[in-house]
Formats: C-alpha cells, sequence, structure tokens
C-alpha cells in the first residue's frame, strides 16, 4: 500500500514539476544572484552527489534555471517556484563537469515579467563521497522522545530506510531511546547503538549478526555512551557517564546537557570484557577517537572539582555549568598488550576560554576536527559552537572559514577519502539540526558547505525532525530492523569487568593484567 | 416517509449530542494536525495505519467548525449505515442492527474526555470511522460483485477479511502505568457487532416464522425504543464533566484576550480544577486586578477524569500558561514535548510559533508559520503574525507583547527544571524573584508567594512592594496577608508599626475569634472553613487556612 502511495507521489510530483522548460527571450536583469533555498551557490559537490533541487524565494509564478557545462551543453528545468532537475540528466551533468564546475542560470517570473539573475556556480570535485550516509532522526525535544529512528541515506539519490526505529519494540511503558550508531573504520557489517530504557543494552552486530549486551558494570559508572571502533581490531572505545540536562530560563540555547562524572572503557567484543582506559578523579573524560592507524585514542577531558558537599554533584554541576570546559588528550595505545601510554595533552582550548568536543582525525592523520563553544560539552544546544580544524603537524588550530555559520555547528565526521566532512549545523533557523557537507581540499582548505538535498527543496520547511551523528558508510546497513527487533527484545549478554593494574595516576598509562593478542579484522 | 423518518433519527440524535458539546469538539480541532502537501502526507503514512490517519487529520481538522465536524462524520456514519443494510440485505427492523457499529462509534468520539490530551494517534476522531466506513463499502463492492454469480451470503467473511487488511491501528488508552481498556470497547463493538448481523437475521427469519412480530404498531414501538435506548446509551457514555468543559472555554477566551469571559467563567465555577484558576488568575493578572485573586474562589481541585488516568496541567496547558506568563522558553518546551510524546497538534504549533516571536528567532517562527499557513482553518492566524516577523513595530504593538514581554526577565536566565509541574514551578519563579522589574512583575511576585502560602517569600515581596511604591496604598490582600504573616515572631520582616487599614485589621480579628469560637465548640476545621466562607470568603485569610493547595 504505502509503495503504491509512494509511487502516486513520485508520479504526481515528477509531472508537475519536472519538465524542461524553454528559457524566455524578454527579461529583465537583476544585478544579484537569486534567492534560493537549500543555498547552493558557488558549492563544491561530489561527482556522485544526488540532484541538488532547490526553491526559489519570493512572490514568483514560475522559473526556469538554465545549466550550462563547460562544452556549452545546456539542461534547463523549473516549474513553478521549484527546481526539481531530473536524475539521469543530473548525472550525466556531473559526469561531464567532473573537476570542473556548472553555471547556473536562474529566470523567475513575478506578475507576468520574467527576470534573470546573476549566475551562480556549482563546481564539482574530482573527489567522490561516500555512498552512504547515516544519522539519528529525533524531534529538537527535550526529555521526551516518540518516533526516534536511525536512517540510512543514499547520497547519490534520494533513498532513504531505517536502520532501527524505537517504535518497533517500544511502547507507552518502556519506551526506547536508541543513539550513538557507529561503525568500524566505515563498513557496515560491524556497527553498534545503544538503546537506553525498554530492552536497553547495547545492539552490536558483528559479521552482521546482531547481539544485545549490557556494558554497564559494577566497576564502571554507566554503560558504554560515546563509542569509537578501533579502525582494525575487535576493541571499542567508550564514555562512561554520568549525563543529567535542565533547561534554560531565559537563555536561546534552551537546554544544557551536562556530564556530572565521565570516564573511558576499553570493550573486547571478542572477549566480551571492559576495561578502564581513563577514569582519573576530577577528570570529565569523554568523546573518544582513534586515530586512523588505530596507534592512538583520542579524547576530551574537562577537569572540574566539586566544591559544594551540601549540594548533589548534578546541583553544583547546573550552578557552574559554565566553568566546564573540555581539552583534548590522547593516549598511545599497544595494542599487543591492550595498554594505553601516559595521557597527552593535544588541545588545551581551556586556556582559550574554550571548550572541544568531538576530536575527529581526517583519515590521512594530518587533521583534527573539533567543535568548540565557550563552554560544555553538547554544543549543538550552543549556538556560538564552530568547527575548528587542528594541523596535527603543525598544531595550529583555527576556525574552519567557509563551512561555520551564526548558529551550532556540531557533530562532524571525515569521509573515508578524507575529501569530504559532514556535520550538523543549525544555520537554518538555530532549532532544528541539518545535515551538511563541505569540500575539504589537498591545501587543507574547507569549502562552502551544502545542504543534504533532498527531492522536495520544501522538505526541511516542513520536517519537524533534527539530524544527528551522521556517519558516513562505504556501503548499506544489511542487518533489517525486523532483525535488530528480535534481538532487541532478547536479554542483554552481561559484560565481564578487567581492572587495570599500574595505573599511573598522575600520567595515567596502564598495563593490563591480563594480556590478549587479537586477530586483526 | 415513516421510514425515512426513522432512518434519520439516530443521525439526528447523534448530531444533536455533538453540538452538546461543541466547546470539545473545536478543541479536538485545536488538538490535532492537518497540512496539506505532500511532506505532511509522506510523514503521516509512513506510520502503520497511516492512510487512516491521514484521512482521519484531514477530517479532524473540519471540527474546527463544530457544526460542519459533526455534520460530516454523521454523514459518513449515516453512509456506513446504509452500506452495512445493503451489504448484509437487512430487511424490517433488522435494519436497526446497523446502528449499533454507529453507536460504538458515537461513543468513542464523545467519551474520551481528558485522553484528548494523552491519546497518542492523530486524526483518532475520524480516523476509526473513516477506516470502518472503508471496510464497510469494501463489502458492499465485493458482495456485490461475488453476489453475481455466487448467491451464499459471504458478507460478514468478506467484512473480516478487509476490516483486518486494510492495516488500521486500533488506538490505545494508554498513559504512564496505566490503561484504559474500557475506551477501546467501542472498536471492538463495532466490528462484532457487524460480524453478528448475519446471526441476528438467521434468529430474526425464525421469529418472523412464528409470527411474534407481526404488528405494524409493535414494529414502530420496536424501533423508537431501540433508537432512544442507543441515544440515551450514548449520552450517558459520553464524558459530561463540566469543568473539562469549561476549562477548554476559558482557554479559548484567554487566546482570544476576552479576560471578562475568563473571569466570567471562573465566577460561574462551583468547584473549579487548578487550571480554572491559573486561567482566572491570568485574566486578572492581565487586567491589573490580580490582588483580586482570593475574591474569587482560588482553591483549585484535581480534574475528574471520570478514571485513573493521572491529569498533569504540563499536558493539558503548560505551554499554554508558560507562555501567558512570559516563560517563553518553558511554554516552547512543553509545546514540543507534547507535540512528540503524544501527538502533532495545531495549539502547539501555533504556542511554538508564538514563542520563536517573542524570543525574536525568526527563522524558526517562519517555519512555523508556514506549515501553519498550509492548514485550512489557521492561515488567517499565520498571517496575523507574519508582519512580525518583519518589522518590530508589529510585534511592539501587539496584543501579546504588551501583556507578555513585561513578565519577561531578560536579565535572569537560570538552569532550572520543573518536574512536570508548570503551575508550580511559575508561582516558586515569581515568588522567589529577587528583583521583580515591571510593575506586573512586583504584583505577580507577591501574588505568587501568598497563592504558594510561601511565608518568607510574601514578607519578602511585601516589603519589596513597599519599597517599590512608596507612598502608594497597599492593596487590601496584600494588607491581610501583611497582618497575618508579618506581624508573626518568624517574620523576616517588622510590620509592628506598619500603618495597616484599621477596617481589615478588625475584620482578621473577627476572623480569628470567630474561627476560636467555633472551634472550642468542636466543631471540625472543615465545617468551620464552610460556615466562614460566606463571611471571610473573599480574603486571604480563608484561603490560608482552609485551602490546600496542590499542584498537579
Amino acid at each position: 500500500m504505502k509503495i503504491i502511495l509512494y509511487i502516486v507521489i513520485a508520479a504526481i510530483t515528477f509531472v508537475a514539476c519536472t519538465h524542461n522548460p524553454e528559457v524566455p527571450n524578454d527579461y529583465t536583469s537583476v544585478n544579484s544572484q537569486p534567492d534560493i533555498y537549500p543555498d547552493y551557490k558557488d558549492v563544491v559537490v561530489p561527482p556522485n552527489i544526488a540532484p541538488l533541487n532547490f526553491g526559489i524565494r519570493g512572490d514568483i509564478t514560475d522559473c526556469v534555471a538554465r545549466f550550462t557545462l563547460a562544452d556549452n551543453q545546456t539542461f534547463t528545468f523549473g516549474n513553478c517556484n521549484k527546481v526539481l532537475i531530473d536524475e539521469d540528466d543530473w548525472k550525466e551533468m556531473l559526469a561531464t563537469a567532473k573537476g570542473n564546475s556548472i553555471k547556473v542560470e536562474v529566470f523567475t517570473n513575478e506578475d507576468g515579467k520574467w527576470n534573470a539573475y546573476l549566475p551562480f556556480t556549482i563546481y564539482v570535485a574530482e573527489e567522490e563521497i561516500d555512498p552512504y550516509i547515516s544519522y539519528r532522526l529525533i524531534f529538537p525535544s527535550y526529555v521526551a522522545y516518540e518516533m526516534l529512528s536511525i536512517n540510512q541515506r543514499n547520497l547519490t539519490n534520494f533513498d532513504e530506510s531505517d536502520i532501527f526505529n524505537n517504535m518497533i519494540v517500544s511502547g507507552e511503558k518502556d519506551g526506547q531511546c536508541i543513539n550513538c550508531h557507529s561503525y568500524q573504520n566505515y563498513e557496515t557489517k560491524n556497527m553498534q547503538f545503544h538503546m537506553r530504557q525498554g530492552h536497553g543494552g547495547t545492539m552490536l552486530v558483528t559479521n552482521n549478526k546482531p547481539q544485545k549486551i549490557d556494558l554497564k558494570t559494577d566497576s564502571t559508572i554507566s554503560a558504554g555512551v560515546y563509542p569509537a571502533w578501533h579502525p582494525t581490531l575487535p576493541l571499542i572505545a567508550y564514555s562512561t557517564n554520568h549525563t543529567g540536562q535542565s533547561f534554560h530560563t531565559r537563555s536561546k540555547a534552551k537546554i544544557e546537557v551536562q556530564d556530572t562524572e565521565s570516564d573511558i572503557i576499553l570493550y573486547d567484543v571478542e572477549k566480551n570484557e571492559v576495561r578502564y582506559v581513563s577514569g582519573r578523579a576530577n577528570e570529565l573524560e569523554c568523546f573518544p577517537c582513534w586515530s586512523p592507524d588505530g596507534k592512538y585514542l583520542y579524547y576530551c577531558s574537562a577537569h572540574f572539582e566539586y566544591y559544594n558537599d551540601s549540594l548533589p554533584k548534578s546541583g553544583e554541576m547546573i550552578m557552574r555549568y559554565e566553568q566546564v570546559r573540555y581539552d583534548i588528550y590522547r593516549k598511545s595505545f599497544n595494542a599487543d598488550k591492550l595498554s594505553f601510554g601516559a595521557t597527552e595533552l593535544v588541545y588545551k582550548a581551556s586556556d582559550d576560554s574554550l571548550s572541544a568536543t568531538f576530536p575527529r582525525i581526517s583519515p590521512d592523520g594530518r587533521y583534527l576536527l573539533t567543535g568548540i563553544a565557550p563552554y560544555g560539552c553538547f554544543h549543538v544546544w550552543h549556538p556560538t559552537a564552530d568547527l575548528y580544524l587542528m594541523d596535527l603537524q603543525t598544531k595550529n588550530i583555527r576556525k574552519l572559514e567557509n563551512v561555520n555559520s551564526a548558529y551550532a555547528e556540531s557533530y562532524h565526521s571525515w569521509s573515508s577519502n578524507g575529501r569530504w566532512m559532514v556535520f550538523i549545523s543549525r544555520r537554518d533557523d538555530n532549532n532544528y539540526s541539518r545535515l551538511y557537507f563541505a569540500y575539504f581540499d589537498k591545501n587543507g582548505k574547507a569549502h562552502k558547505a551544502f545542504e543534504l538535498p533532498q527531492r522536495d527543496p520544501d522538505f526541511y520547511t516542513y520536517f519537524m525532525r533534527s539530524y544527528n551523528v551522521p556517519e558516513f558508510m562505504k556501503e548499506p546497513v544489511t542487518v533489517t530492523p525486523q532483525e535488530l527487533a528480535s534481538e532487541a527484545l532478547k536479554d542483554a549478554k552481561k559484560v565481564k569487568f578487567v581492572s587495570t593494574t599500574n595505573t599511573d595516576a598522575r600520567s595515567g598509562a596502564s598495563v593490563l593484567a591480563t594480556e590478549a593478542k587479537h586477530t586483526v579484522n | 416517509m415513516k421510514k425515512a423518518v426513522y432512518t434519520l433519527l439516530f443521525p439526528l440524535a447523534a448530531y444533536l449530542l455533538l453540538m452538546t458539546q461543541t466547546d470539545y469538539l473545536h478543541a479536538v480541532a485545536e488538538n490535532d494536525l492537518f497540512v496539506s502537501g505532500e511532506a505532511f502526507f509522506a510523514e503521516t503514512i509512513h506510520s502503520q495505519g497511516g492512510l487512516w490517519t491521514w484521512l482521519g487529520c484531514f477530517l479532524t481538522q473540519f471540527f474546527y467548525y463544530p457544526w460542519l465536524g459533526a455534520l460530516l462524520i454523521v454523514a459518513l456514519w449515516t453512509g456506513t449505515y446504509f452500506l452495512l443494510v445493503d451489504a448484509f440485505r437487512l430487511k424490517g427492523n433488522l435494519k436497526l442492527l446497523a446502528w449499533i457499529p454507529i453507536f460504538a462509534l458515537l461513543v468513542s468520539v464523545i467519551d474520551i474526555g481528558y485522553w484528548l490530551y494523552y491519546i497518542k494517534m492523530p486524526g483518532y476522531w475520524f480516523s476509526q470511522s473513516v477506516s470502518f466506513f472503508s471496510a464497510t463499502l469494501l463489502t458492499w463492492v465485493i458482495t456485490k460483485l461475488v453476489q453475481r454469480w455466487w448467491k451464499h451470503d459471504i458478507a460478514w467473511i468478506v467484512f473480516i477479511v478487509v476490516y483486518f487488511a486494510i492495516g488500521q491501528r486500533f488506538p490505545d488508552f494508554t498513559h504512564r502505568d496505566y490503561s484504559n481498556h474500557l475506551l477501546q470497547l467501542p472498536f471492538f463493538i463495532a466490528p462484532i457487532s457487524v460480524v453478528l448481523l448475519p446471526v441476528w437475521r438467521y434468529i430474526h427469519s425464525h421469529i418472523k416464522t412464528d409470527k411474534f412480530i407481526s404488528t405494524s404498531w409493535l414494529d414502530d414501538i420496536v424501533v423508537i425504543v431501540f433508537l432512544l435506548l442507543i441515544s440515551t446509551a450514548a449520552y450517558f457514555c459520553s464524558f459530561r464533566n463540566a469543568n473539562f468543559q469549561t476549562e477548554i472555554r476559558m482557554q479559548a477566551a484567554i487566546e482570544s484576550y476576552d479576560w471578562n469571559k475568563v473571569i466570567k467563567e471562573a465566577q460561574d465555577a462551583k468547584n473549579p480544577t487548578n487550571l480554572m484558576v491559573v486561567f482566572k488568575n491570568i485574566a486578572l493578572m492581565n487586567t491589573d486586578r490580580l490582588p483580586e485573586m482570593f475574591k474569587t474562589n482560588n482553591c483549585g481541585c484535581l480534574p475528574e477524569t471520570g478514571d485513573s488516568l493521572s491529569v498533569r496541567i504540563a499536558q493539558i496547558a503548560g505551554p499554554f500558561i508558560y507562555y501567558h506568563f512570559g516563560q517563553i522558553n518553558y511554554a516552547y518546551r512543553w509545546a514540543m514535548e507534547n507535540n512528540v510524546q503524544y501527538r502533532p497538534q495545531t495549539r502547539n504549533l501555533k504556542i511554538m510559533a508564538q514563542c520563536a516571536i517573542m524570543n525574536q528567532e525568526f527563522d524558526v517562527a517562519a517555519k512555523y508559520l508556514t506549515i501553519l499557513r498550509h492548514t485550512t482553518f489557521y492561515k488567517e492566524w499565520a498571517k496575523h503574525y507574519e508582519p512580525m516577523l518583519l518589522r518590530a513595530d508589529s510585534l511592539h504593538k501587539s496584543e501579546e507583547f504588551r501583556q507578555i514581554a513585561p513578565l519577561m526577565n531578560e536579565d535572569v536566565n537560570t538552569l532550572d527544571t520543573d518536574n512536570s509541574m508548570p503551575e508550580q514551578w511559575i508561582l516558586c519563579h515569581f515568588a522567589d524573584l529577587v528583583h521583580p522589574k515591571t510593575p506586573k512583575q512586583d504584583h505577580l511576585a507577591i501574588c505568587a508567594a501568598l497563592w504558594l502560602k510561601d511565608e518568607y517569600a510574601t514578607c519578602y515581596q511585601f516589603y519589596n512592594y513597599n519599597k517599590n511604591y512608596p507612598g502608594n496604598s497597599v492593596p487590601e490582600l496584600y494588607q491581610q496577608a501583611a497582618i497575618m504573616l508579618g506581624t508573626r515572631e518568624d517574620s523576616p520582616i517588622n510590620l509592628q508599626n506598619f500603618p495597616f487599614d484599621q477596617l481589615i485589621v478588625t475584620r482578621y480579628e473577627r476572623f480569628n475569634s470567630d474561627y476560636s469560637s467555633m472551634s472550642n465548640a468542636g466543631i471540625s476545621h472543615q465545617e468551620i472553613g464552610e460556615r466562614m466562607r460566606e463571611f471571610y470568603g473573599d480574603t486571604y485569610w480563608w484561603y490560608y487556612y482552609f485551602c490546600d493547595f496542590k499542584a498537579y
């Protein structure tokens, strides 16, 4: 039934809006570029991206967009106030313009008169983007969660499907939050995500086989939270967090999400064991991330000492929320001994009165991308949050020009070839997070970001959910939602805690009591 | 002619019954959402039974005009009746039985009361009727086609198959740990009564053989008694709580800034709910009469839901009252939470748009107004607000800015949480204000402290008030509170020499002596309260001693 309806909608849309109109002969030139949404003016796009359909703002009755390639081949699209590009034509255009550009001229009909705007350019990069991306769709709500889903989208077209959604196994009494999906090295045969509350546990998929595990032990402060798969070994570093949230009475930031405690642990997938990586007193360690060669574990940590014994930690955290600032550290990793070296400071953001989160290392190991705001750990709710880039060779860090906006930029990932980055941004309206992609060239320069294309340009106006945790994938997830649901209903397999010895409280270096060899995947 | 009259009797009764609940029906439209366009369609049909949900939402919006929505749903039911009669080949009085599923559907619309705010199925009010009609229509079509070459009675089999095949979703009346299965009963009665139609026909044919019912006057009586019976049953199954209806009316009156109507509704209510008290005080506050809050009944009670549903103001009107007390962030929060937790609702979208405008977040306000412009009945509402996105003067001249901006304390931002108790939070927030910034805040701060019976805050705010308005006459209410609390030993301020109005002092002394004499006579505290209400019911003292403030 649903498929038929979708076909009908697609057919109506196609018939109504996709055609090749004539460019008007008589028009008035306007000395500005058209006001289009999403803003695809002068962006760099991958040669395998879905059509950049766009709408035009203003009281217009009709429009024509002429796409001209370097060889002067032209394509025209447009109807009403939308430019919906035929997928085959678009592929042809991208193939021809690869490494070059497409000139776009927009003509609009207002009150029966045609206007011609200054053209804009769409640059087509040589390098492709990973064909799939996954993200969580969530209403930008505060405490309530219904209709959460982790979805995957084919970036080369508009196909989207559920990887899992929380309504499959949960209801009113046992509502379920799902979060933190993550893959090993862009491949989906090994992946994980968490389910909280109803049927809670971590859904671990190894070699496409799902199983539910319980990462909480008596020795750790929580189950695993922010995950980081080792790029080659069957290991996942997690933060463990006691997280709370409270609400601003006046600030437009609206929500503050805070950890009152957090540590980093390592989960051995094959042995089903967890052990501490870092759990120092007065340190809030979080956001683990492996270097692409797997030799270092990067993470963030905020030094925070509780002073007030009369208040619960959460109460004091609420009072002093602006004092929490995360710095970036790393530890070397010995894969043979599963041991970590001393803590090395990478970037002391707190010295600049800033707080750095989500370190992400480029696939070539050269750059570190991080989200930075004046304080705190949950920057999606901090309107001033921006993406910063550190050159790990020179240790210089800079705000990413062309990429940031007046509103929050947050969770970010590198494509597997390191030429594209995806991040969430609230630039559209400061409330709903959308996915933006930016080209990152060989000279370390990021280019103007573009929004995830949709079949209907009005999509984002009517869509009431936010995108978060975008992760690139080389292939789609093949485990079905039903298979995951079937596993979700089972009891979770408990993990075993393994204590570490010889922890140097100052450096944080640790050597495992039990040494184990791991096979490389 | 007689047949036609008999056929229209129940639809007429159903329509009249619906029209006795016009406030509720309008609230139904406000508490649901339909947006034209493919985005809403695609989002809606994504879930199980999505097509019925979409159709349900489409038709539910017509309750914006209760007469129109009622007309549509009754027409749908009447159509269903005719299809059932024909598909099941019902003759004579047996046709009456085809009204049973309609009766069940009618009850399902009018029996839910406060579940209006908690039901998670968008378009609930029409979706079940539409899917039932569709199942009946399909049954009728298939039966007609099949019976061209096969004369056996297969309608009931077809109905069962179609009913389950069309993939409708059954409503779930569950909120937290409580489920009301009784409210699901109509959705079992409706299909079962259809499936049983051939059984009744079989029994009836045998009774007919025995000439049990043979005279036309007896037939008439059966018809009339049956229709009277199901109409009366529907009436008694409906949710008929006066406070529920009044809350809806008061909310609508506040939306249109008709403060006098709000106050009038409160005065007419015998035993108001907390929410009605809050609404009344919003009206008093916006007419500069907040110090009169105890002259009208300020004792709120819990709403009577008719079952064990645990009702919270957060869900019934949390966003609305936060907004009218100038707590924009929290209003936005609860509008969003309720939209997510229960179902998308127009009223929440409206509040979110209003909050975004008041917060000067014009981009997201434009998003909500665009969506509202694509509804059938809220286009004008959206158009009214659109100029505020573009011109500051349009916003500043608006009624809401005039009413709400003085309550927004721009300098004070704190991190907090309300534990899902908006009323309690609002009162504590204002009672604890260290530096009220506007006259409206001054009054609200002291009145919130009184409302909460927070003695320390009352004294503090009384001190603040007198400091801020030296030489002004102090409202009688504040004097009443200060006479009682400010002269106590544990009072943080000393009011021994405060120039209280002597009449108020004397009245308080009489209040005390009346209480003492009745108490000494062995009269219970509650009974004393009832006896003193006539003379002191308009005083803070009476509220303080005889009213329990319990937020929910």
